[in-house]
């Protein structure tokens, strides 16, 4: 059984008008243990949204309209909200975006990070939780003296390192992460990919990893799910969406992705912008910027389903589902 | 060569002094200072695109600010058009300037202008770098207006249709009545850098002018600066971290470590043939976009040590993988190797 498994989520956000714009349709997606899933997408196309939607945390105006959110087997749709609270951090954590910005600034690192164990009653008292909170540290590399520092005292990376330290807190079996290296330098990037991947490897974690950035998916994820226009373009194992995409769309962005051992040869950029929510195109989302030779009426009409090509390998494309 | 270079930096320095308390001041201790630049010299070409590599707190923006003349060098000389740019920052400029035809003489507030117009910057963050409540037209046509460049409101809407449209805001009037808040973040970058190309300069500094940008966009700007050079000749330094996006349209490249320029030379020879241990684990951690090419990364632990105790001999000993005794002694100079490109490296 898959860790998460997530079935036809779909959100609305409604307007102050009462119009409900569909910011994720019918999204699908599976995490197993101790496995990695990169959510692509460019910003605006609902990954966010998915993430906060799963863990119950939209915004007011967020609604979830359907779909199911397996953890671990049981929909945490249908939990309470005392519940949820015990699944959040607990079981599922989230590194957010910009959380590395977010730390208290009149606070050392260490209380913040009791404070959470705390709170969620991992320990009680509060020489174990400094204890616990060290160990955490160390974990993610940072030495344990450090945290009676203040987040002013940390670079941006040790930053990182200690929200993603907080994340871990209360040994959760999945970790989220939304675009934890961007803001940073490569170097720090490359310290941070090498982070996730060893305490993945050695804590058994689930991870999603929410990210515009191709290079970390095909660096570490196992899985890759392309979003646009808040449904799936295409589902399929890394090695599958970087070596044989199928779909217009992730065609072109590993096209318009920088490649340092092919240098000379032009990027290749997607003209046009993503769909508006309060304007989504009647047929296939991607149509209106689509450039694919065989593009037809229908992708102008009809919404593609999300087809099985290959064994595990999920398209949603007029035209790729017709080359099978 | 160098009568065509468009500038010139020799040895330039810029050491920030830190404040002194109470105690060091009672202690007689020297003044300390933050070594941002220490040393850098590069010549670009006219119509050249130079990259300036390298992590925070390598120096390139400060490179950058200093080029423009808006800070004064601690030491050495920054040479723009021939002239002295921070001479000429203070008004001390080229006295004639070109106008239709003839020669008029500028005076002081004016030389200052007249650097202003030539050498204009390109900002990171579109988000935060356009004033939200004005409207595009009115950030495009602000730096005609304080230059006084268009004679009648007709001429200025030209100018500034001409800058959208070749930055690919077309058609302008489309964008022209709009706030930023309305335009996506590609979008904005284009209208900064058409802020900065409606003065039809010779030089722009662009610092870091995709990182905050979508991977997909990143392309559009990238491609568009590359278009800009092709045809009006301008020349660019891009200041980066990102050894991908510089290596895909600049023609050289100089990868700076602690204040210091540690490799230079033209861009396809420095990333196929990277002879700085620096500049080779810099372009190890360059994401791969493909699993099956996936390999082993060159991770320096820790970061750029301050700028205050620099290390002794070379800098970036602490953290070369690749390391002797010897390297602790002196600071390698950049020496000239094969086909222009030059290396600060004792080993190499």
């Amino acid at each position: 059984m898959s860790i998460l498994d997530v079935r036809d989520l779909s959100v609305d956000y409604l307007t102050e008008d009462g119009v409900a714009l569909h910011a994720v349709e019918n999204l699908s997606l599976r995490v197993e243990r101790g496995c990695s899933l990169g959510l692509v997408g460019e910003s605006g196309c609902g990954k966010t949204t998915v993430m906060m939607g799963l863990l119950r945390l939209l915004p007011e105006e967020g609604r979830i309209v359907n779909g199911q959110v397996l953890f671990d087997g049981k929909d945490l749709l249908q939990r309470s909200e005392a519940e949820m609270r015990k699944v959040r951090w607990r079981e599922i954590s989230m590194v957010f975006q910009g959380a590395m910005n977010a730390l208290n600034p009149v606070r050392t690192i260490e209380s913040q990070i009791v404070e959470a164990l705390l709170l969620h009653h991992i320990v009680n008292d509060g020489q174990a939780a400094r204890r616990r909170a060290g160990e955490l540290l160390e974990l993610v590399g940072i030495p344990a003296t450090r945290g009676s520092q203040y987040p002013h005292q940390y670079s941006g990376g040790m930053r990182q390192r200690a929200v993603i330290a907080m994340a871990l807190a209360c040994n959760p079996r999945v970790l989220i992460a939304d675009e934890p290296t961007t803001a940073l330098d490569v170097m720090i990037q490359a310290q941070i990919l090498e982070l996730l991947e060893r305490l993945q490897a050695d804590l058994n974690l689930a991870l999603v990893l929410v990210t515009h950035d191709l290079g970390m998916v095909a660096e570490m994820c196992a899985d890759v799910l392309v979003m646009y226009g808040g449904v799936a373009a295409e589902y399929a194992s890394s090695d599958v969406i970087f070596n044989n995409p199928q779909h217009p769309y992730t065609q072109r962005l590993l096209q318009a992705f920088p490649d340092l051992e092919e240098p000379g040869s032009t990027l290749a950029s997607i003209p046009g912008t993503p769909p508006r929510l309060d304007d989504l195109p009647p047929g296939c989302r991607f149509e209106p910027r689509c450039q694919c030779e065989w593009r037809e009426a229908i992708c102008a009409h009809r919404p593609p389903p999300l087809v099985e090509i290959e064994p595990g390998h999920r398209v949603a494309c007029h035209w790729a589902a017709r080359m099978v | 060569m160098d009568d065509e270079a468009l500038l010139q930096v020799r040895d330039l320095c810029k050491y920030f002094p830190l404040s002194r308390g109470v105690r060091s001041l009672a202690t007689r201790k020297p003044r300390r200072y933050v070594r941002a630049v220490d040393g850098v010299s590069f010549t670009v070409q006219r119509g050249e695109i130079l990259a300036l590599v390298g992590e925070s707190g390598s120096g390139k923006t400060t490179v950058g600010m200093n080029v423009l003349g808006l800070q004064r060098p601690t030491r050495g000389q920054i040479l723009f058009n021939g002239y002295d740019v921070s001479e000429w920052a203070r008004g001390h400029g080229p006295s004639l300037e070109a106008k239709g035809g003839e020669l008029v003489s500028l005076g002081r507030r004016r030389r200052v202008m007249l650097l202003r117009q030539r050498a204009q910057m390109v900002f990171q963050d579109p988000y935060e770098s356009l004033n939200p409540r004005q409207k595009v037209f009115s950030i495009v046509s602000e730096p005609l207006e304080v230059h006084r460049l268009a004679r009648s409101r007709r001429e200025r809407e030209e100018m500034v249709r001409a800058s959208l449209e070749a930055c690919g805001l077309a058609p302008a009037d489309h964008f022209w009545g709009r706030y930023p808040g309305e335009l996506s973040g590609g979008q904005r970058q284009r209208v900064g850098i058409a802020g900065a190309l409606v003065l039809e300069p010779t030089l722009l500094v662009a610092d870091e002018p995709v990182s905050m940008l979508d991977v997909s966009i990143r392309a559009e700007i990238l491609n568009l600066l590359h278009t800009v050079r092709q045809e009006r000749g301008i020349t660019i330094l891009y200041a980066t971290h990102d050894l991908a996006t510089a290596g895909f349209f600049t023609d050289r490249m100089a990868v700076m470590y602690l204040g210091k320029i540690v490799e230079l030379g033209p861009t396809a020879q420095v990333l196929s043939k990277p002879q700085h241990p620096y500049t080779r684990a810099l372009l190890s951690v360059v994401p791969v976009p493909n699993p099956r090419r996936r390999r082993q990364r060159q991770i320096l632990q820790g970061e750029i040590p301050n700028p205050i105790d620099l290390p002794p001999g070379c800098r970036f000993h602490p953290r070369c993988p690749s390391a002797v005794p010897e390297c602790r002694e002196s600071d390698p100079p950049l020496r000239p190797g094969a086909a222009d490109h030059e290396v600060a490296c004792i080993r190499a």
